[in-house]
């Protein structure tokens, strides 16, 4: 049987149930805040520890007497955005003369320890530089650097969120108290939101029946930021409103402004966006914020309100007119003098030229770094926390290379008549004694940061392998020389019982008798395969392995070489051979710190001697033959003709891939030309990727190879022809080098009779 | 990165540069030097890959010019550049306090404006006995000679290295050999 519900127990029942409704609201009320208090502190100190590894590129050195020309000087200042002035100011800066630079450079925290700011004069021409010193005190100064240029950062490739921390303290005083006169007059008495703000937006939303109105204090905008959508709702207007509070009771107003300067979206670039004024000030400015002038404080400050439509690069009118609205906010508000917004508002926008800042200019190489340090570093730490990657890229380098693909690549379509664009390229330039990496391109769009030719596009690399082969048989001093006499005549190899390998000649003849260094230099096949046959295909693959390729099959198609290696991989090997045959595993990074500036981890720099110096020696003066005498001969149009230099060509079937690597005394350079879909080019080694190399080789002004040979090498009179002992009445005898104690004993037969009617390979040398 | 508390022998070894005057035994006549670097001083376990032949003693006329007393004897009369001898002595000030790391640092960037000064090769060898590192010492003491062109004022402290390394490594005939080697220079260029 029910009960009778009467009035009185109806209204108690309703009664309670209210209440408990109202305290189920309100507890869930309270759950909601403290998540979205959670969440907002979670995300505060995010800003404040999430920071992109920060790559730089190996600091200019200058000491009297480098060999460093005042005007190449003054481009790596421009580089690095240092300012000419009339006269010298502040940090960053630089006056130039005829024949000195006056130069403010800036302070440094390097591995070894902090290098301040120092005002120095530097002397020098043409010829480099011949004396340094301290303008303050006259004292001159035997050995300085400037500040290294930053040339990317690691950032998380989800969210692709980067930044340059900058510390309240740090900011220029223009650039806080602009902003806040522009954005946010009343954040020092708010308490994060605005009320009259609110109140006045709500009124036009809800005339307008849309909601439009913004009104965001700096803390209401740096919640916005946290959680970039553009939902414009109540609902989420709301959420926003209550999170500014909540960060608020947390946190300290300058606390709040400092994440705001590192948090704040200021523009797009690529996949990367750019978050805070001190990535922002690199990205438009390429100098730090310290180093802007009030004009360009001013743009910054312009475009926080929206940067996508207020983009500088693309829309610079509209930019324009926002900042000198921004400009004459101030001058009202008695930040800048009048005099000081005239002069402003007179400057031009002062973009960096790259148009990329002078981050991400060098996608490729940061590619090497990243993947060098993720054997040792989880990805978390790279992308989080901060850390400061010091690397041995010489941007001096890098622009010769990228120049000379930009350049070369369209100049060979055209003389080849190919389709515009068809052709690829990479390019790696080291240093011969260090075994760093000081340039990488990884195709012709260089700064594309997909692909990387240089260190992924693993290609056949042709007869850029003969020298391992030759290398092989040259250490064996008993039984070859560079004088032996090698037989170009045909040769089958049988590989399995039903596959014979006959190999030919580029040029499909036959040459007869060859010496060994000839063979090399002309490049013939069947010498080569001869050769290879006779040591056996161990040799090869070992000398190969001295210097710094592990991975050879074991197959004698290798000494023609089937063998696919990346360019990087060729620069090793080549790296082994430019140093005498001690192997450095070749390496992009010198010191890692912590973002505080201390010493977290060297590279210290590696060696050992895998090959015997000797043998190493004749295979280099064999290899310098090429360029003498060989394939590469045509490489003196462009080097001049007092420097010896050492490379090889390198042409894979049907004209696939165009090689050429090789290496002076400074710089070890390997250089690919070929397409992505590995379709022929109709390019040599000799046609594509050899005059490149030869213009980069004129370009850095490379050091001439030492031409003495080590103390295991002697040279001897020989005559070419018979590879024996020559003497005076031999016409055509030339000097070859031994390894010491297997010079040949035998006499030539020109030594005692008349000359013998020249061999056809030799007709063709000096033809 | 553990600190090797240096002692004074290996001290002696990382100042390299200073040619010693350790008293040794009456000169041995008809001793032929051994051309430095010369393909017999390849012994089995360097760091020559193996199928070498060339690791084998060979014959070698001794062309070596007499001795010329005007051949630099440190890194201060090398007529290297200025910075170079200042990082070079910067890496011995901080070897001695124990700061490997650090002249490390000094020795590469001084390799990077001179990378073919023996006395900072040889500098770099004294480093690595130092951090036990016999292998690397050993080449960088190699490349030392070898870019040295014939200095026995540069060698003779190059294969007092070389017999340290090949000690580190256990390598006694080696080290035996090495020492030889560096006597036999240390009566060429005593006075």
């Amino acid at each position: 049987m029910a009960l009778p519900l009467d009035r009185r127990s109806l209204v108690r029942y309703g009664l309670i149930s209210l209440a408990l409704l109202g305290s189920v609201a309100l507890v869930w009320t309270a759950v909601q805040v403290a998540l979205l208090d959670k969440e907002i502190r979670n995300r505060f100190s995010s800003v404040r520890w999430t920071l992109p590894a920060q790559v730089f590129a190996t600091p200019q050195e200058l000491y009297p007497g480098l060999n460093l020309p005042l005007d190449e000087l003054q481009h790596e200042l421009v580089r690095l955005g240092y300012r000419q002035v009339g006269t010298l100011e502040g940090v960053g800066s630089f006056v130039a003369r005829a024949d000195a630079l006056d130069i403010a450079t800036r302070a440094f925290a390097f591995w070894d320890g902090p290098q301040k700011a120092t005002r120095m004069l530097v002397r020098g021409g043409a010829g480099g530089i011949e004396a340094i010193s301290d303008l303050d005190t006259g004292k001159p100064l035997d050995l300085t650097r400037l500040d290294p240029m930053l040339i990317g950062s690691i950032y998380p490739s989800r969210g692709g969120e980067d930044r340059v921390l900058i510390k309240l303290g740090d900011a220029p005083e223009l650039l806080v108290r602009g902003l806040l006169a522009v954005e946010d007059k009343g954040f020092y008495g708010h308490m994060g939101i605005s009320l009259r703000g609110i109140f006045r937006a709500m009124f036009q939303n809800l005339t307008s029946g849309k909601v439009r109105q913004g009104a965001s204090t700096i803390t209401q905008q740096l919640v916005k930021n946290f959680f970039l959508t553009s939902e414009r709702t109540f609902k989420r207007k709301f959420k926003e409103i209550l999170m500014a509070v909540l960060l608020e009771t947390h946190y300290q107003k300058d606390e709040i402004l400092e994440a705001y300067l590192n948090e704040i979206y200021m523009g797009q670039d690529g996949s990367r966006a750019v978050h805070g004024f001190g990535l922002a000030s690199n990205f438009y400015f390429n100098k730090p914020p310290a180093e802007l002038k009030s004009h360009e404080l001013a743009l910054l400050v312009g475009i926080v309100k929206g940067p996508s439509q207020f983009d500088p690069r693309r829309r610079p009118e509209l930019v324009r007119e926002r900042r000198d609205l921004v400009l004459r906010i101030w001058a009202d508000a008695g930040l800048i003098r009048p005099e000081e917004l005239v002069a402003a508002k007179a400057q031009p926008l002062g973009l960096s030229g790259t148009g990329r800042g002078g981050v991400e200019r060098y996608p490729a190489f940061v590619q090497l770094v990243t993947r060098q340090l993720r054997d040792q570093y989880p990805d978390e730490a790279l992308t989080s926390e901060g850390l400061r990657i010091f690397t041995t890229l010489s941007p001096r380098v890098q622009e010769a290379l990228e120049q000379r693909l930009v350049e070369d690549l369209p100049a060979l379509e055209k003389s080849r008549k190919l389709a515009s664009g068809i052709l690829e390229g990479a390019g790696v330039v080291t240093n011969a004694e260090g075994g760093e990496v000081q340039a990488i391109v990884g195709g012709r769009d260089i700064r594309f940061a997909g692909f990387n030719r240089a260190l992924d596009s693993k290609r056949q690399i042709g007869s850029l392998a003969k020298p391992f082969v030759y290398l092989a048989a040259l250490m064996e001093p008993d039984r070859y020389n560079v004088g032996s006499l090698l037989s170009d005549e045909p040769i089958t190899v049988k590989l399995s019982r039903n596959n014979i390998w006959s190999p030919s000649n580029y040029d499909k003849k036959l040459h007869g008798n060859v010496p060994l260094y000839v063979a090399l230099a002309q490049s013939y096949n069947l010498p080569t395969v001869r050769l290879g046959m006779d040591l056996g295909v161990t040799k090869v693959q070992e000398a190969l392995a001295g210097a710094g390729f592990f991975n050879t099959p074991a197959l004698p198609s290798i000494f023609l070489g089937a063998l696919d290696m990346a360019p990087l991989d060729v620069a090793q090997v080549y790296n082994t051979l430019a140093a005498a045959g001690y192997q450095t595993p070749l390496s992009a990074i010198r010191e890692v710190l912590t973002k505080e500036g201390r010493p977290l981890k060297r590279y210290a720099f590696k060696v050992k001697q895998t090959l015997p110096e000797g043998p190493v020696f004749l295979t280099t003066w064999s290899l310098r033959k090429v360029l003498e005498l060989g394939t590469a001969r045509a490489a003196y149009n462009f080097i001049p003709p007092s420097v010896r230099v050492a490379g090889k060509t390198g042409t894979t079937d049907d004209l696939r891939d165009s090689w050429f690597a090789g290496y002076s005394a400074d710089h070890v350079a390997v250089i690919w030309v070929g397409r992505d879909d590995y379709k022929p080019t109709g390019l040599t080694g000799a046609s594509g990727a050899m005059p490149i190399w030869a213009r980069l080789m004129r370009d850095l002004n490379v050091k001439s190879l030492d031409a003495a040979p080590p103390a295991e090498v002697e040279e001897a009179l020989v005559d070419p022809g018979s590879g024996l002992v020559a003497n005076d009445s031999c016409a055509g005898a030339i000097r070859l080098p031994y390894i010491a104690g297997y010079v040949p004993t035998n006499r030539a037969p020109c030594a005692n009779s008349v000359l013998e009617a020249p061999a056809s390979w030799l007709e063709e040398i000096f033809r | 990165m553990r600190l090797i508390r240096p002692t004074p022998l290996l001290l002696a070894l990382a100042m390299a540069g200073c040619v010693s005057r350790a008293p040794v035994g009456p000169p041995v006549t008809g001793v032929v030097l051994p051309a430095p670097g010369a393909a017999g001083d390849i012994t089995p376990g360097g760091p020559i890959v193996p199928g070498s032949r060339s690791g084998e003693p060979v014959p070698v006329p001794d062309t070596r010019p007499p001795l010329n007393p005007n051949l630099p004897k440190n890194v201060e009369t090398s007529g290297a550049a200025a910075p170079v001898i200042s990082l070079v002595k910067a890496a011995r000030t901080s070897l001695r306090s124990g700061r490997t790391d650090e002249a490390g640092a000094s020795l590469e960037r001084a390799m990077r404006i001179e990378p073919r000064n023996p006395w900072i090769w040889q500098a770099l060898a004294g480093l690595h006995i130092v951090t036990q590192q016999g292998e690397q010492a050993e080449s960088e003491a190699r490349k030392s000679t070898s870019l040295g062109k014939r200095n026995p004022y540069l060698e003779v402290e190059n294969w007092r290295l070389i017999a340290e390394a090949r000690k580190l490594r256990g390598d006694r005939a080696g080290a035996e050999d090495a020492e030889l080697k560096h006597q036999d220079l240390q009566r060429l260029i005593a006075p």
